[in-house]
């Protein structure tokens, strides 16, 4: 009986545990719905009917409109994918290479460097130096370079990484010193292998941050030929915005709403199938975080 | 603790080092070019390369140096224009406005961002400098000196309506004659005006296209502007009209009392107007309601002849136009659109011959303006009726839909009358213009601009902030529901004084006087 | 003995030594990165004792000292902005932790591996989405046309008007819902990983003697989640003049209608504003600095009191 009403008791928690997760999961995806929806509505019924779960009335016009210009969008894909791809390979593996060394409790310099990397944390020196660096002494305006060296190193990462590193049992490593291994090779051929959950943890952040970084093009990109995709999101959601203001007549009869959703849709599909494929990762990764239990 | 202090030592060495570099050179240009930074409209840029090159190239064969223009959308016109200014980043000249919110022309002149050419202006643009009056460069100069080259277009703004021509018959059909005389000598008002056009648009909403939500056709917008400080005739004394502070330009007595204008019955009056548009349901509230198309009465920022045209081009309808007040010339008008040069610049006689080249060569205009023919616009011919009332053919520019170069600011280069004719423009348009700009009333606040000390500044800013706050809610009816037009004003007020309203009037009260002794 | 481990200790000095060459070296790209492009230009925080101007740089423009400090500190505005700062930040941080820590405890009682991979996943999609984007997520489930307002009217309510500034007393729970759709997933990780790594052979006891599963939860999971929750709270303690810029600028539209500054601006997009719309780059160094100033005493202090509760979690 006892045991029966014990199941019993399990049974209804299990139930509402489940319950209450798929609740969040729809609630955390439910505007990601509105969005698709809106941008597979058409005109009249975002007019009647407003934003709504369920299309009421398909029409692919707002891709036709995004899609009419094919080129810019290709361009930009390619510009945004070799910024992601290159810049996350490059800042990972330099995070790794400096987050190495601060885990070993006898490098001499450890305090300094992180110091420094702290100071970085606090103060930010605004846009005026940053500026007048990138566009009259490196001369960096619309080349890849801007768009991924500033944001390499991040002390959030690299402390990140220095925290998974240094969880990594010492015996590993001295045995393979002991062979006359040197300190970059025993990061290459034993660090780094263990490490990859971390890795890939902090690849999908910077991957993150890589493509959904609008400021650094919007500042430092003038050449329309080297915009991002979000650079380029921007400038049709305004072009869409405008429409709807007073340039109808240019624009056809398209919902600029539909259009603005979108694009919306095309700059962040590419980077939630990253995610995917690098989801299995995440939460051994997360373990690290810059805390352990 | 040592090991830090290397290290930061290492660092301030290494930078102290660059920045010696950076004080001794601080920008770089070449002589023979010129780096000119245009405003854009927002449209396609696509084409901006082929643009480029042949303006580089035709100005090259006239004048014998080359320019570079610059394209800055307006979206982002002034955040850049400011970063530019403030990194002390190479440009010749640039566009820049009394109303560009954050680069006012004359703040930015007074910190000297800008070169004074008050003597070069004639030697080497005298045809810009002879063809514009004397009132137009008295408004231009800060602490009495030019600091920028006027751009020519209507100095003597205006504001007004425009209704649908099938509304305003259908009005004159009911018995209500909507006439610009109506409006000039029985003393009819804009309220007026507006409610009978909105009141008839509800009432049929057969009139709406695709029988669409017919109370989406009015946007206030710009209101605060176009109908408040003008059709009230305020001088806001050369800062943003959003800033407290005026002066009544065409009272009878007391013109230079520098006043609050939230304070004033008019201001309560346009408060209480923009509230019963929302209330009545006569502005557009849902984000997806297309504008454009249900557009029957619409706000002209600027009156002027011939601006039915571009109304043409932007809603596909005819529409007439009726004007509130009277033409006035104001610091704030006259310097809304200026050409500066920088005062790093090397090339001033060459920004200047440029600008003068812009004044005098139409086909120059033409194609850095609209673009090229074939390309961006093609000529057609249309008719129309002229003065004596006779149909008469003529020839005009046709946009061609969809063209990769469409700049929408024809007003930001020296003149705007060397356009060529478009759709419903009077062939005597730029001499109508030049009439109202030569015989409009002097406000006696033009040439002064009003520039705020560094601790008033703050207070500027931040009761602009609470004015802007308040504004916006007014235009777009985000006000609390229920408030009244007293309530609202009064909150506002209150706002104000705390945010330090009594000394900013009383600066500006008292570097106005300074500027009228001076006079 | 002694002398058999002199040589050896010797040996690891100069292993230690040598390593400390490459460990420099590996360092090297990073650090030089980091002079250059953020501690070279801490100089400009003179800005904010100057009246700076461009092409003056900061060597030529007029040194005001504590001036700008001084009109800034002197208006209303600023107060009210720090207050919806930190207001704000406790609000996040009150309703944030404990949710995340339940979700996490609930999570770990399902112990279907699929579901939780599952779960989470979607937990985390909202996170890869831009301010940007999610601004017009946001609009269309609050607009005058969004999702909440087509059901009213078609059930023939009254309609709600979000963005209202009458309704800016509304705004501060749904950018509190925002955040929690936007960061619980990235959130829920870290508290879940640390459950994942508790032993479970304390679960399998307390079965045993016939604990329940919110007994359960109450009594084994949580305690092992203090210490983690009380290194996550002092750490957003630390960031508490601190906001996520986006969240703040775009989602109660500052960026173009601000009818909902009073209820929604903070320091990070008050400095901005300051800086893009006005132009005053003094103006908003000066503020920088306070804010991050602050900020670094109050790091300081929770690195020390993290230090007390785990050495290894610590910063520095």
């Amino acid at each position: 009986m006892k045991s029966k009403n014990k199941i019993g008791a399990s049974f209804a928690f299990d139930f509402f545990n489940v319950l209450w997760m798929v609740l969040f999961a729809l609630f955390c995806l439910v505007p990601l719905v509105i969005m698709i929806s809106a941008s597979f509505s058409s005109d009249e019924a975002l007019q009647n009917y407003g934003y709504t779960l369920f299309v009421k009335d398909w029409s692919i016009n707002a891709y036709k409109v995004v899609f009419a210009n094919v080129n810019p969008l290709l361009r930009a894909y390619g510009v945004s994918i070799v910024v992601t791809g290159g810049g996350t390979l490059i800042n990972v593996f330099l995070t790794a290479l400096i987050a190495y060394p601060l885990s070993k409790p006898h490098f001499k310099f450890k305090n300094a460097v992180t110091i420094m990397l702290l100071i970085t944390m606090l103060f930010s020196p605004g846009m005026v130096p940053t500026y007048i660096l990138i566009t009259q002494y490196l001369k960096w305006k619309n080349t890849f370079a801007v768009m991924i060296i500033p944001q390499i190193g991040m002390t959030f990462y690299i402390i990140l990484l220095r925290t998974f590193f240094s969880d990594i049992p010492k015996e590993i490593g001295e045995s393979a010193k002991m062979d006359g291994c040197s300190a970059f090779r025993e990061f290459l051929t034993i660090t780094v292998p263990l490490s990859l959950p971390a890795l890939a943890t902090c690849s999908i952040l910077v991957a993150l941050s890589y493509w959904n970084d609008w400021g650094t093009a919007y500042l430092y990109v003038d050449d329309n030929r080297m915009w991002n995709v979000q650079m380029l999101m921007i400038n049709l959601v305004q072009q869409a915005q405008e429409w709807k203001k007073n340039l109808g007549q240019l624009a056809g009869n398209q919902s600029s709403d539909s259009i603005v959703m979108a694009t919306c849709i095309l700059g962040t599909l590419p980077i939630m199938g990253v995610f995917m494929a690098l989801q299995k990762y995440i939460v051994k990764g997360m373990t690290v975080g810059a805390v352990k239990g | 603790m040592k090991r830090l202090a290397a290290v930061i030592i290492a660092g301030l060495i290494a930078a102290s080092g660059v920045l010696g570099m950076a004080a001794c050179s601080g920008g770089s240009g070449s002589s023979d070019t010129v780096r000119y930074i245009v405003y854009t409209g927002g449209g396609s840029l696509d084409g901006a390369v082929r643009i480029k090159n042949k303006v580089d190239e035709y100005v090259y064969e006239k004048l014998g140096f080359h320019v570079e223009l610059n394209y800055l959308p307006y979206t982002e016109y002034s955040t850049k224009l400011g970063l530019m200014l403030n990194t002390n980043e190479y440009f010749d000249m640039c566009y820049i406005g009394s109303l560009l919110t954050g680069n006012p022309y004359s703040l930015r002149a007074s910190e000297g961002y800008f070169k004074d050419i008050t003597d070069d202006l004639p030697k080497y643009a005298p045809d810009i400098y002879n063809s514009l009056s004397a009132d137009v460069w008295q408004a231009a100069k800060v602490n009495g000196k030019i600091y920028g080259v006027v751009n020519e277009q209507i100095f003597a703004r205006s504001t007004g309506v425009a209704i649908d021509k099938e509304v305003v018959k259908a009005l004159r059909d009911g018995g209500y004659d909507l006439s610009q005389k109506n409006i000039d000598e029985n003393g009819v008002t804009y309220i007026e005006v507006i409610n009978k056009a909105m009141e008839y648009i509800k009432g049929n909403p057969e009139i709406s296209p695709n029988g669409k939500v017919p109370q989406s056709t009015l946007i206030l917008g710009n209101a605060y502007d176009d109908i408040f400080m003008q059709n009230y005739s305020f001088d806001s004394l050369g800062t943003s009209s959003a800033y407290p502070g005026v002066i009544r330009a065409r009272a009878k007595e007391n013109v230079s009392a520098v006043i609050n204008q939230y304070e004033t019955e008019e201001f309560k009056e346009f408060v209480t107007f923009c509230m019963s548009m929302h209330e009545k349901g006569y502005i557009p509230d849902g984000k997806t309601v297309d504008i454009t198309e249900n557009q029957r009465v619409r706000l002209t920022g600027t009156y002027q002849p011939g601006c039915e045209s571009d109304l043409y081009t932007q809603v596909g309808r005819e529409f007439e136009l009726f004007r509130f007040g009277t033409p006035m010339l104001t610091t704030n008008n006259v310097t809304s659109s200026v050409t500066a040069i920088s005062v790093n610049s090397k090339n001033t006689d060459k920004c200047l011959k440029l600008l003068n080249l812009l004044y005098t060569d139409k086909t120059l205009y033409n194609l850095l303006a609209m673009g090229e023919e074939r390309a961006e616009y093609n000529w057609t011919k249309g008719e129309m009726e002229n003065a004596e009332g006779v149909m008469e053919e003529y020839d005009y520019i046709e946009y061609i839909p969809g063209n990769g170069y469409s700049i929408y600011s024809d007003w930001a280069f020296p003149t705007m009358f060397n356009a060529y004719r478009k759709i419903y423009q009077p062939a005597d348009m730029a001499e109508q213009i030049r009439k109202i700009n030569r015989e409009a009333f002097v406000s006696v606040g033009n040439g002064f601009a009003f520039v705020p000390s560094k601790s008033v500044a703050k207070y500027q800013s931040d009761c602009g902030r609470e004015i802007d706050i308040a504004i916006k809610q007014l235009l777009n009816g985000t006000f609390r529901s229920g408030i009244t037009a007293e309530e609202f004003v009064n909150g506002l007020n209150e706002k104000l004084k705390t945010n330090g309203l009594d000394k900013i009037l009383a600066e500006k009260q008292a570097k106005f006087d300074e500027f009228l002794a001076e006079k | 003995m002694t002398k058999k481990t002199a040589p050896k200790e010797k040996k690891t000095r100069d292993l230690y030594a040598k390593e400390n060459v490459s460990y420099v070296l590996m360092c090297l790209p990073v650090v030089i990165k980091t002079l250059i492009f953020s501690i070279l230009p801490l100089l400009w925080i003179v800005m904010a004792f100057e009246n700076y101007k461009g092409f003056q740089g900061i060597f030529g423009s007029e040194w005001v000292w504590f001036k700008n400090f001084e009109y800034f500190f002197r208006t209303e505005i600023i107060w009210h902005v720090i207050r919806n700062t930190i207001a704000l930040n406790f609000l996040f941080i009150i309703v944030g932790t404990p949710t995340t820590a339940l979700m996490a405890m609930l999570m770990f009682e399902m112990k279907n591996r699929f579901a939780t991979k599952f779960f989470q996943t979607i937990y985390f999609i909202p996170y890869l989405i831009s301010w940007t984007v999610a601004q017009y997520c946001v609009e269309g489930i609050l607009g005058s046309n969004g999702l909440i307002n087509s059901v009213l009217s078609s059930l023939n309510l009254e309609t709600i008007k979000f963005y209202d500034a009458s309704n800016a007393h509304a705004w501060p729970w749904i950018l509190l819902i925002c955040n929690i759709w936007k960061g619980q997933g990235y959130a829920l990780i870290m508290d879940y990983a640390s459950l994942s790594g508790m032993d479970t052979e304390l679960f399998e006891a307390a079965e045993l003697d016939g604990a329940n599963r919110g007994q359960r939860m109450w009594y084994i999971s949580l305690p092992h989640l203090r210490k983690i929750i009380a290194i996550l709270l002092i750490m957003s303690l630390g960031g508490i003049f601190r906001s996520d810029f986006g969240l703040f600028w775009f989602i109660p539209k500052n960026d173009s209608d601000r009818a909902l500054l009073e209820t929604t601006e903070v320091l990070d997009t008050y400095i901005y504003q300051l800086s893009i719309r006005e132009t005053d780059y003094s103006a908003g160094t000066a503020i920088g600095l306070v804010q991050s100033v602050v900020g670094m005493v109050v790091l300081l202090l929770s690195n020390k009191i993290v230090k007390k509760i785990d050495k290894d979690s610590a910063f520095i």
